[in-house]
């Protein structure tokens, strides 16, 4: 088979600048998303805030991001990738400002809950992707995507400190953090003018339902609810962290108010995929249409320990640096943008891995190789030499990364026809990840907080290997350029 | 269509005898067809009941179950059942007609009663003229699926008011009804209904048993109860219809695997692959060599992103059905593999040159000889599909391609509807709509059923491109979802943008555009005649002397300005003493 190779500096097919307007829009949505987090140091000091406040801030930054996918993805249905992708960059850019210019910290915390809405951006640039992309090319381009994308969070720490010391004052790390909205605002704008939804002439956007995924047993059918719990757990567990009892951020009667709200919303959900499967499960499925959603939470699970400890790890690593090391904000932000700078790499390399080597294999190894990573992480104290303590944090990284690209190589292969809705669940999976990873920070400390990322890792080891490799036929290429069909069992 | 399942069970039976009668003018006929016919035709009976009084009432009815019988089958597997057997209908009774045209009284030529049942996919299309009847058994209730077209004259005597062979003109009774699984259809001429009831038919099939048994039973107890006519009579019974089981559906459409990503060199089924045109998230198209005599062709392959799609792979293989059927030098060829495929793909020919599109990029202003030129191509093309009820849904330039010697091609079928596959029933849902947006007719985007019109539309479009460099409406054609929006266009005639486009070519193109299909050209060659021959209504009005214009209105308004002149004058001259 032919190594899919994409031509990226050939700016003059649509196709490759729409993958670069894609990237950049996702990499700005992802810096304005973590752009608190180098900063931290900063707002901790101009509001006097204790430690718990801040891992409060940390948990609502990725709450949000749980519902907003789901809305997202309705929206661009209906409305196309250019539209809603400019009204996010633009709405957070606001956001983000407002943020900029708190002054309290119950203003910081409700701006930071509604900059949640920016890290939904993934699913769109997905689906702008895909109807861009030919079938051998789709799986590099989101490759590139995701993980060029995801590298605004180490641009956010690498630049932003040095940006609010060069504007200086007390007041400098907010007009750096606002500086990441003005860009984003403007981008919007580019955006939307540079990008179209489809190749020319090519059919309509057609709009794919997101309600809620078809399985195609009744078990499967208990098992994808079951499954949704995890989700709604998630955000309880939230609620119940800011309510009178814990952090106080919500009273009494406002908590109770969103336990109601995440209950109703549970049932909605519950109905509708109800709804959705109880009609077709009445019929005996053909073959053809049948998988095991056994695949679907394994990857759920994988992301949720790659990319759910990836966003925990991102916001809190600069202040780690800080705290453990005692060092100034911009030096120790450039270290810790050491973690999501193996994205650029690490990511589409990832994907490309599990291509060559099976699926199952590299899931695991990947996964055994960021429990270790995480595992030495737990260990580094005030005493580690710094360059190996930097060295750690990247080598795990890259395993953490390169998990995340083995995820979603995998994700359209489980059944083609759904990868839209199998890619939100797992993308969901990973926001759940980050607000059980933050929340279980918010209680113990940081050597703690690795030590826990090793051992879901270690669980989650153990699930994968109930993953079945994919099936079907199989080309191969014989030495004179002859294509021919072997069977694969 | 043989990627569709041909497993539908049918039990028939039949039986036709004189009677009382010296000869037996009645004529009965099925035919159940296997393989892909089987799918794109469907089975059929027919029942005719050749008028006694006629010279040549057996050689009518004989002629139209054998001509049904025969000629249905023969129509374009793309042609609905409707259209098939109206056709072959309408031919038959104008022979029919000729025939007995040098009797002096129309009916004694050759003239025959015709009940004709088609059993394709989920569906009985019926058409029926005379007397003979199609009944429905279901659930023990039988009743009756068609009306006599007689009149009763007398106790004994009734008169065919409508028959085939009486008349050029030929009114058919068509209808549809569904199919369920142990449906009786029962057929018969008068000398059966006339003499046994409702009941006592109901009763022989409630027995139930061999098909041909019950028929003969029903015939011989006609003839006991006094029938003085001939008597036959068709069963069919309805065991099992096919693509019920979805298992079965699926393993045939997805008996060709897809082929994995190609490229230079490689080789699949013996031809190789030279490079690849064009990769869209829908599908692949490569320029491919046969490795035994050097020909080349261009290669289609299905986008691995859709390999579990039916919808998808269903209309990808329609799409190398529909470019063999359809042969005319406008539209692309689809090559038949000379070996075996053992994957999924199509072979078209290939064509050596631009698209319209890329034409257009280098031709901005194009002569109006070359628009029309080009313009009438797509159109014989476009014509050739419609004759065999297909409508290509997505004519644009990218789909137009250009050959060394300027020939245009229509390319790329996957957007076709085709009236006789869209009968068949699928257990999945089709796509609809799957056009361009800048091209498509409105009714496309309104979610309302395309005509040959709305290919018009698209072609129109393309002419104005051509003429001025620029899309009618401004373009913003693309960004209308709603009625309303489409109501707000403004049109631009093309003569405004391009001066050297004449006034009355423009009254063609614009009257293409319209939001009514109903308003535009149904046929593409009235399109063409308009725009290769000045139609006086296009004239531009303003142009013309009012005289010319309405010259009725000219005089009478010269008659009352004078009126009032004169009365003017009368009143001043009066004044004045």
């Amino acid at each position: 088979m032919s190594t899919p190779i994409l031509p990226i500096t050939h700016l003059k097919d649509p196709s490759i600048r729409t993958l670069h307007f894609a990237w950049f829009a996702f990499f700005l949505s992802f810096a304005l998303w973590f752009s608190h987090a180098p900063l931290l140091m900063h707002i901790k000091e101009a509001f006097d805030l204790s430690t718990q406040q801040i891992k409060a801030l940390l948990i609502l930054n990725v709450a949000m991001t749980i519902p907003c996918r789901i809305v997202v993805g309705m929206l661009v249905d209906k409305f196309g990738p250019r539209l809603i992708y400019s009204l996010l960059l633009a709405v957070s850019g606001v956001l983000c400002w407002c943020f900029a210019l708190s002054t309290s910290y119950e203003q910081l915390a409700l701006f930071r809950f509604l900059m949640g809405f920016a890290g939904a951006g993934f699913v769109i640039g997905i689906r702008l992707v895909g109807e861009w992309f030919p079938a051998r090319q789709v799986g590099l381009a989101e490759g590139i995507y995701g993980g060029w994308g995801n590298f605004g969070s180490a641009a956010a720490a690498m630049t932003l400190p040095t940006l609010a010391l060069l504007f200086g004052g007390d007041n400098g790390w907010r007009y750096a953090i606002a500086s990441t909205g003005v860009v984003a605002f403007l981008y919007s704008m580019v955006f939307y003018r540079h990008v179209r939804n489809t190749p020319k002439g090519s059919t309509y956007f057609k709009p794919k339902r997101s309600r809620g995924l078809e399985v195609t047993s009744q078990r499967d059918l208990y098992f994808y609810l079951a499954m949704n719990v995890p989700m709604y757990l998630a955000l309880a567990v939230l609620v119940w962290k800011l309510s009178p009892g814990n952090l106080g951020l919500l009273s009494d009667m406002a908590a109770y108010a969103f336990y109601a709200v995440l209950g109703l919303l549970f049932a909605v959900q519950t109905h509708q995929i109800l709804h959705v499967n109880s009609d077709h499960l009445k019929e005996p499925i053909p073959a053809l249409q049948q998988y095991k959603f056994k695949q679907v939470a394994i990857l759920c699970w994988a992301y949720f320990v790659t990319f759910g400890s990836e966003l925990a790890v991102v916001s809190m690593l600069p202040l780690f640096f800080v705290e453990t090391f005692s060092l100034n904000a911009v030096y120790a932000g450039l270290l810790a943008s050491g973690f999501a700078f193996m994205n650029l790499v690490a990511r589409p390399g990832g994907g490309w891995i599990s291509d060559k080597f099976g699926r199952r294999k590299t899931l695991s190894i990947l996964i055994m190789g960021l429990s270790v990573g995480y595992f030495i992480l737990s260990q580094i104290t005030s005493q580690w030499w710094l360059p190996a303590a930097v060295v750690a944090t990247m080598a795990c990284s890259f395993f953490v990364q390169a998990g995340e690209g083995a995820v979603f190589a995998m994700v359209p292969l489980v059944r083609r026809r759904m990868t839209g809705q199998i890619a939100g669940m797992t993308g969901a999976y990973g926001n759940v990840g980050g607000v059980v990873f933050l929340t279980v920070l918010s209680f113990v400390s940081n050597a703690q907080f690795f030590l826990v990322i090793a051992v879901f890792a270690l669980v989650c080891l153990l699930l994968v290997q109930f993953l079945d490799e994919p099936e079907g036929h199989m080309a191969e290429v014989l030495p004179d350029g002859t294509v021919q069909l072997i069977e694969v069992r | 269509m043989n990627h569709l399942p041909d497993n539908m069970g049918l039990r028939v039976g039949q039986a036709s005898i004189a009677g009382v009668k010296p000869v037996n003018e009645d004529a009965i006929g099925i035919r159940i067809p296997s393989g892909g016919m089987a799918v794109s035709k469907g089975a059929a009976a027919v029942i005719a009941d050749g008028v006694s009084a006629a010279e040549a009432g057996k050689e009518a009815s004989e002629t139209c179950v054998h001509s049904v019988l025969n000629d249905y089958f023969s129509t374009p597997d793309s042609w609905s059942v409707r259209k098939s057997v109206q056709q072959v209908l309408a031919a038959l009774n104008r022979w029919l007609y000729a025939q007995g045209s040098h009797f002096a009284q129309a009916e004694r030529g050759y003239v025959s009663t015709l009940s004709v049942a088609i059993f394709k996919s989920h569906t009985a299309y019926l058409f029926h003229v005379g007397d003979t009847r199609i009944y429905r058994y279901r659930d023990g209730v039988l009743e009756p699926l068609t009306r006599d077209h007689a009149t009763r004259i007398s106790e004994s005597q009734t008169y065919l008011t409508r028959a085939m062979g009486l008349d050029v003109r030929l009114e058919i009774d068509c209808s549809t009804v569904d199919l369920c699984v142990g449906d009786v259809f029962f057929l018969s001429s008068d000398g059966l209904h006339d003499v046994l009831s409702d009941v006592e038919i109901s009763a022989v099939l409630q027995q139930g048993g061999d098909e041909g048994v019950m028929c003969q039973s029903l015939v011989n107890q006609a003839l006991q109860a006094g029938s003085t006519d001939n008597i036959s009579c068709q069963l069919v019974r309805i065991d099992q219809l096919p693509a019920e089981h979805a298992d079965d559906f699926y393993r045939k459409l997805t008996e060709l695997p897809f082929p994995p990503p190609l490229k230079a060199g490689l080789s699949v089924d013996g031809y190789r692959v030279l490079r690849e045109i064009h990769a869209s998230a829908r599908s692949q198209l490569y320029v491919v060599e046969d490795e035994t005599d050097g020909k080349r062709y261009c290669m289609k392959t299905p986008s691995a992103n859709f390999d579990d799609d039916p919808a998808y792979i269903e209309r990808f293989i329609m799409e190398g059905w529909i470019g063999r059927r359809v042969h005319n030098a406008h539209v692309a060829k689809v090559i038949e593999p000379s070996r075996p495929r053992t994957f999924l793909y199509y072979l078209t020919e290939y064509v050596n040159g631009p698209t319209l599109e890329q034409w257009m990029r280098e031709n901005p202003r194009a002569s109006l000889d070359q628009v029309i030129y080009i313009t009438d191509q797509i159109a014989q093309g476009l014509r050739a599909l419609h004759r065999r009820e297909i409508l290509h849904q997505d004519i644009k330039p990218a789909n137009i391609m250009l050959t060394r010697d300027g020939e245009a091609k229509i390319v790329d079928f996957g957007s076709c509807h085709v009236a006789g596959a869209a009968e068949i029933v699928t257990p999945f849902q089709r796509d609809v709509a799957l056009g361009t947006v800048t091209y498509s007719a409105p009714e496309y985007t309104l979610r309302l059923p395309g005509t040959p019109a709305s290919d018009v539309f698209s072609l129109a479009v393309m002419a104005y491109q051509m003429l001025t460099g620029q899309l009618p409406f401004d373009g913003k054609l693309e960004q209308c979802r709603h009625r309303e929006q489409y109501l707000a266009l403004r049109y631009t005639p093309s003569y405004e943008i391009n001066p050297l486009v004449p006034v009355w070519m423009d009254g063609p193109i614009r009257r293409c555009l319209r939001l009514d299909p109903a308003a535009r050209y149904q046929e593409v060659s009235e399109f063409i005649y308009d725009m290769t021959h000045p139609n006086p209504k296009y004239h531009r009005p303003f142009q013309r002397a009012h005289i010319d214009k309405d010259p009725l209105m000219f005089w009478k308004r010269c008659v009352v300005i004078l009126l009032l002149v004169q009365c003017a004058l009368v009143v001043a001259l009066l004044h004045d003493t």
